[in-house]
Parts: structure tokens; C-alpha cells; sequence
């Protein structure tokens, strides 16, 4: 039935035009616009689409190719893709501030866009005077605003700078006015590009209730950008994954983030240890190549903070005697190579490994349960040795890709600033 | 599949209609409106020591210099029976009115790129709500001019010359200089998201423009003194119709042939609608360009 959708998104397409528009675009416009007036066949000039632009020249790109989807009342769907998969260009198009191309977007219900907070502040203006610009701005009418008026000032915490010219605030006092005004909007459907990632921790958490609140309790549909995997996880039901400008796939949000995560995959940097130049020993036992797994053996390219993974090491063996007391460690730093981490089976096996006369090759797999990284990238560096010889030694041999996951079943982490490292921990509040 | 009866509240679609000025969306947003030109208005003179006084100073300072430098030269008293003060001053509000409008509905795009950018509203609010703050701005400067005419009226420098038969054209002339302000704006600022010269033309453009209206000569003098190529140029341009025909209004013995008035008036109706179509089509995808 049409009546539970909010929005329904047909074939829709979105041409930009690549390039500087200067004096070879008024000549492009003056030649098609000859064309079309002496009415020559506009085929032998340039491949007109339906909708009279210029295509097949290479200036031309699809930043949204044949987009369907839709969306149902009450649903909050998380968009997500890479830079440049065409998420910001969906949701311009969604908020009607730039047109389509080609197709339809079909929504019933008032939309409201938030893909920046505090849109249109005069800086002379006071806070009050700002609230309502920009909420009429957002469609809000003047009653309404005065209506909420308390509520929105109660929610920013500006107190008593409400009648302060904005250009005296801080950059964060803006923000929560901003987000503030935002959040008292009360549309049927709410599209919100991450705004969540400004402000401070305790105003994040403010949001993230407000957005649950609002699709939650009151059955509002919300479509939500984000980066962010711990936020997306938390808050959304349902997931459209972006690639080029397509749609990949579309789905619960628990099928598609790790989707999200492997279409990093093959554009990263290669997995083959072999041809590492930059490494030291004697080459007897040598790093082959690695693949970062997840608990089920699954190749994946990007972690999850709290996951289950592998780290599998192919390793090339040339001896002809048996080699014991083999050593082997991994040591993962931070980008600048800090150590954040060691291990080596010397330490968690308690011995070194024996290599049998004969093998060629081997594997060697480290298993994490539950790693405790907070998103970022993390450097390993690897070393294999016996008690005499270093065999193989590569720094800085490959990155581990973490997003941020539902470490604390909370949808939040704390900032990569402030720890690369999660504790696992929970904290109580006990009354003895 | 079974066919359902589909229930919209919006379609959002790659072309729109070729004349779609959405007059009820726009009436939606009518405290928007009301909000831009309070902005426009108080933000124009915040932390100012005169405040509103700044909108009386501009065209008086401008009366003073032209009083100085053109009226002995041209005889305006003389020639036209008008104390130069009277003249100068007409001409300056309403050449400050018509300025101002075309000059910042000609920014629409480029100066609210950042807010297009981020959110959707008519677009149309913009000029709309810069010429009612410019038309605040306008009724503080006529009123002086009323002032001045009544003080030269009651000091017995000047019999009253009010043509009261005619004042229903002031707010005819009012109008027309609008629509004309805003016609012109509406096709700037279009063409500005692609073509930046226009901006930089603009400027002076207006400049230049107001050499060719009877701002600080009068079509009269023109016609008398100036060679015949200029002449034209006075005849074709609107403003000369609105400037020249609110002196009518005030000054019985001023001349003016009123077909300038209508032509004035028509071509104003013509470009506003040119503007509408060309803008309305400029709206939906200015920001690829922009």
C-alpha cells in the first residue's frame, strides 16, 4: 500500500558537469543552442539524453546512477557508503536543494532537512531573533516557533545569551542553538547528514536521544547519513548501501554494515608481504602474505571495534632442517609508531613453535576475541626469529582498519582523541 | 500488480512546469518573509550610533554634492522652475530605491549560496523580501523629500505646485520601479550562478546607468542642450518615465510627454516576467553551478 511510504525514490539519476564553467561553457551553450534553433540533428553534435544535456563527453559524470528505493512511515534508515558514493548528492536531492536529472522522488509528508545545523544565522542578530530566522527557515511558522520557544532555549543551554548577538558566542553555543532549533521541528519526515559529530560529548548524547525520540515515540520516518557505524548501528532499523553512485544493496542495518566494511576491500593496499622491500633477516622463513578474518573466515577489510578476528599470516619456509625455538611476534602501534600493543607466542603460548623439516609453507593465525580498538588505523610490524637468527622482520607491514562498532552496547564510543584503546569494562552505580 | 490509488503530498521531479510560481508555497512562508526584511532592516544599521538616520544622510549628502556641482551648471532653477534641492532630491530616492533593489535581488544566488546550499525554501522569498526592506528604507526617504517640499512650500521659496489631480500615480510609479528593480535583478542573478562577469558588471553597470537617467539632468535639458545621439538613450531607458513622471507629479510645470510613462510601465511588466521565467528555471539547479 502507498499509504506506509514516505518515500519512494524511482529511477532517479543526477548529472554534474566536471570542470571549471567559464568561456568554453557559454561556447558549449551558444553551440547548443544554435543547434537546437536551426534544428540540426543534435546526435552528430553530442548525445542528447532525455533531458537535453550533454552526455558522452567525458566532462560529464553520473553522481547518482538509477536509484530506487522507498521508504516506510515510522522507519529510520541509515545511509551509508563511502566519500563519494553519492550520499550527500541523495540527500540534496531528497531536501530539494538541487533537482534531479532524470526520475521521481515521490514523499508523502512534510520533509525537513538537517545537513547543517543553524543554517542562515545573521551574526548581528541576537539568539531569540536567530531562533526564529532559522526556523522559519526550516519551514517552521512564526507561531509554531513561539510556541516551542522555551523548549528550544531549554534544549540549547544559551540561557541567558539569548539576547546576545550570535556573533559573540562560541562556535559551540551556535551549534546547540542550531541543533536546538532543528530538533523542535516537527516534520513527518526528517533527513539529518551527521550533524551529530559536532558538539560536545554530553550534547552528542542529547542529540542521539532527541533523533531516537523522535522517530521512536512519536513515529516520525528519519533518514540518517553517517560515517559513523556505532551511531548508525544504534539508531537506525534499516541500511541503503551506496557504491558509485548506485544503490548495493538495501536491507537490515545488521546485513549491510558489514557490506559497508568490505567495500573497502581491493582498493586498499595489497595484502602480498613478498614484495615488501623495506624489511631485515635472513629470508629462511618469510612473510607471505596476510588476511584479516572474521570469526566465521571471512576475509574482511575493515574491523569493528568489539569484533572477533583473525589475523592470518602466510609464511614461505626454505630450510632443509628443522627449525625449533621459532619466534614470532606482532606489535601494533599507532600511525606516528607508538606501541599500543605486543604479543608473541613465546608469551601467550608460553613456547616457541617447531617447524618440521620439509614444509614449504605454513600459516600462523592470531586470534582477538572481542578487540578492544577504538576507530582509527592501526600499523602492525611483524617478526620472525629463533634464538639466533632474525628470519624475517617487516615494519609497518600492514593497517588495521577499524570503524567504530557497538564496543559498549551503548551506540557510543569514546572520541579516537582521547584513547586508541577501548577498556572493557562496565561501570556501576552501587549504593555501599 | 493491482493499481492503487497514489496520494502524494509531493512529487519531486527533474523539470518542472514551464511557469510553476508556486504562489500558495509561497504564502506558506510568509513570516520568512517578514523575518528576511526585519533582518535586512535592523542588521542595516545594528551597532550604528544614527541608526535609521543612515537611510536620510545617503541621499541628502548626494543632494548637497549635485546641488554644488550641477545646478548652476545646468540652471535646474531656471531652466525647469524647480529649486535644485527639490530636483536632486527626487531624483537621488528614487534612484536609490531602484539601485538597491536591482542591485541585491542581482546577488540572490551568489550571496545566499551558502544557505541554497543547505536548505529549501522558495526562492523567491529572497527579492521578494529585499524589496519590502528596501521599500522601508524608500517610504523614510520620501518622507523627507515631502518634508523638504512642504518647509520650501511654507518658507514661501516655492508656490505649491502639487498636481493633485495626479497623485494616484505615485503609487502606480512605485510599483513599476519595483517590478523593473526586480525584473532586471531576477535576469542578473540567473545569469550570474553561471557567468561571474555579470557580477562585476553590476557595480558599475548601475553606475553608469544612472548617468543615462534624469537623475542629475533633466530630460528636457537633454533634449535642449545634449547632441541628438544622446537622446535616445534617455528616451528608451524606464527610468526616465518613473523619474520624470513622480517630478510631474510634484511639480505642475514640469513637462513630460506620459507615453514615456506607459512605456515605462509596460516594458517594467515585460521584464518582470522574463526575470520570474528565467529565475524560476534557474532555481532548481543553481547550486551545481553557482
Amino acid at each position: 500500500m502507498s499509504n506506509d511510504i514516505a518515500i519512494k525514490v524511482e529511477g532517479l539519476y543526477k548529472q554534474y558537469r566536471l570542470g571549471t564553467i567559464g568561456a568554453d561553457t557559454l561556447k558549449d551553450d551558444i553551440k547548443l543552442g544554435l543547434a537546437k534553433l536551426f534544428g540540426k540533428n543534435l546526435n552528430d553534435l553530442y548525445k542528447i539524453d532525455g533531458n537535453d544535456r550533454m552526455v558522452g563527453e567525458s566532462e560529464y559524470v553520473w553522481a547518482l546512477e538509477n536509484i530506487n528505493f522507498e521508504v516506510k512511515k515510522g522507519e529510520i534508515l541509515g545511509i551509508i557508503g563511502k566519500n563519494g558514493a553519492g550520499k550527500s548528492t541523495l540527500l540534496k536531492l531528497l531536501s530539494k536543494v538541487t533537482g534531479p536529472t532524470k526520475g521521481q522522488i515521490k514523499v508523502n509528508g512534510r520533509i525537513a532537512s538537517l545537513l547543517e545545523v543553524g543554517t542562515g544565522f545573521h551574526p548581528e542578530l541576537t539568539g531569540r531573533e536567530n531562533i526564529f530566522l532559522n526556523g522559519a527557515i526550516l519551514g517552521m511558522s512564526k507561531s509554531e516557533i513561539k510556541d516551542k520557544l522555551d523548549e528550544i532555549v531549554g534544549f540549547s543551554g544559551i540561557g541567558k545569551y539569548l539576547d546576545t548577538p550570535v556573533k559573540r558566542y562560541s562556535s559551540g553555543m551556535k551549534v546547540r542553538l542550531g541543533f536546538a532549533v532543528a530538533a523542535h521541528l516537527e516534520p513527518e519526515i526528517l533527513i539529518v547528514d551527521e550533524v551529530l559529530a559536532v558538539g560536545d560529548a554530553e550534547f552528542q548524547k542529547k542529540c542521539i536521544g532527541k533523533m531516537n525520540d523522535v522517530s521512536k515515540n512519536q513515529g516520525r520516518t528519519v533518514l540518517f547519513v553517517s560515517h559513523n557505524m556505532a551511531s548508525v548501528m544504534e539508531l537506525c532499523d534499516r541500511g541503503l548501501l551506496l557504491k558509485n553512485g548506485t544503490v548495493e544493496s538495501i536491507g537490515e542495518i545488521k546485513d549491510i554494515i558489514p557490506q559497508y566494511l568490505n567495500a573497502f576491500r581491493a582498493e586498499k593496499f595489497t595484502n602480498n608481504l613478498s614484495e615488501v622491500k623495506n624489511r631485515f633477516g635472513s629470508g629462511t622463513l618469510k612473510f607471505h602474505y596476510f588476511e584479516l578474518l572474521d570469526e566465521n573466515n571471512n576475509v574482511i577489510d575493515s574491523v569493528l571495534s568489539g569484533q572477533n578476528i583473525k589475523l592470518k599470516f602466510h609464511i614461505k619456509c626454505d630450510s632443509e632442517e628443522t627449525l625449533d625455538n621459532v619466534h614470532f611476534s606482532l606489535k601494533i602501534t599507532e600511525k606516528n609508531g607508538n606501541t599500543l600493543m605486543h604479543c608473541s607466542n613465546s608469551v601467550t603460548n608460553g613456547k616457541e613453535f617447531v617447524i618440521e623439516k620439509g614444509t614449504t609453507d605454513f600459516f600462523i593465525t592470531v586470534h582477538v576475541s572481542r578487540n578492544s580498538f577504538n576507530t582509527g588505523v592501526f600499523p602492525f610490524h611483524l617478526f620472525l626469529s629463533n634464538l639466533r637468527t632474525v628470519y624475517d622482520e617487516i615494519e609497518f607491514a600492514g593497517e588495521i582498519n577499524v570503524e567504530g562498532g557497538n564496543f559498549y552496547n551503548s551506540g557510543k564510543l569514546p572520541k579516537p582523541e582521547v584513547t586508541p584503546l577501548l577498556l572493557d569494562a562496565k561501570i556501576t552505580l552501587d549504593d555501599n | 500488480m493491482v493499481s492503487q490509488k497514489e496520494n502524494w503530498t509531493e512529487i519531486i521531479e527533474s523539470r518542472r512546469k514551464f511557469f510553476s510560481i508556486e504562489i500558495k508555497e509561497l504564502l506558506k512562508y510568509k513570516d520568512l518573509i517578514f523575518l528576511f526584511v526585519s533582518r535586512d532592516f535592523v542588521a542595516f544599521y545594528k551597532q550604528t550610533i544614527i541608526g535609521p538616520f543612515w537611510y536620510l544622510l545617503q541621499p541628502l549628502l548626494q543632494t548637497a554634492v549635485y546641488s554644488v556641482m550641477f545646478g548652476s551648471m545646468f540652471d535646474i532653477d531656471k531652466e525647469t522652475g524647480v529649486p535644485s534641492i527639490l530636483f536632486f532630491l527626487s531624483g537621488t530616492v528614487l534612484w536609490w530605491y531602484f539601485s538597491q533593489s536591482l542591485i541585491k535581488t542581482a546577488n540572490t544566488f551568489t550571496a545566499n549560496a551558502h544557505i541554497f546550499g543547505k536548505v529549501y525554501f522558495p526562492r523567491l522569498t529572497v527579492p521578494i523580501s529585499i524589496l519590502l526592506s528596501n521599500l522601508i528604507g524608500f517610504t523614510i526617504q520620501f518622507l523627507m523629500f515631502v518634508g523638504f517640499y512642504i518647509y520650501y512650500v511654507l518658507t514661501g521659496k516655492m508656490d505649491s505646485t502639487l498636481a493633485v489631480g495626479k497623485l494616484w500615480m505615485i503609487p502606480l510609479l512605485i510599483v513599476t520601479m519595483a517590478l523593473l528593480g526586480l525584473g532586471l535583478g531576477l535576469i542578473i542573478s540567473s545569469l550570474t550562478t553561471k557567468y561571474k562577469d555579470f557580477k562585476q558588471f553590476i557595480g558599475f553597470g548601475v553606475q553608469l546607468l544612472m548617468f543615462a537617467s534624469p537623475v542629475i539632468v533633466p530630460l528636457s535639458i537633454v533634449q535642449n542642450r545634449f547632441p541628438a545621439w544622446t537622446h535616445p538613450i534617455l528616451e528608451y531607458n524606464p527610468m526616465t518615465g518613473i523619474i520624470e513622471g513622480f517630478r510631474v507629479i510634484f511639480f505642475r510645470q514640469y513637462t513630460l510627454d506620459f507615453y514615456n510613462i506607459i512605456y515605462s510601465c509596460v516594458l517594467s511588466v515585460i521584464l518582470f516576467v522574463i526575470g520570474l521565467l528565467i529565475f524560476n528555471k534557474t532555481e532548481q539547479n543553481f547550486i551545481d553551478t553557482v
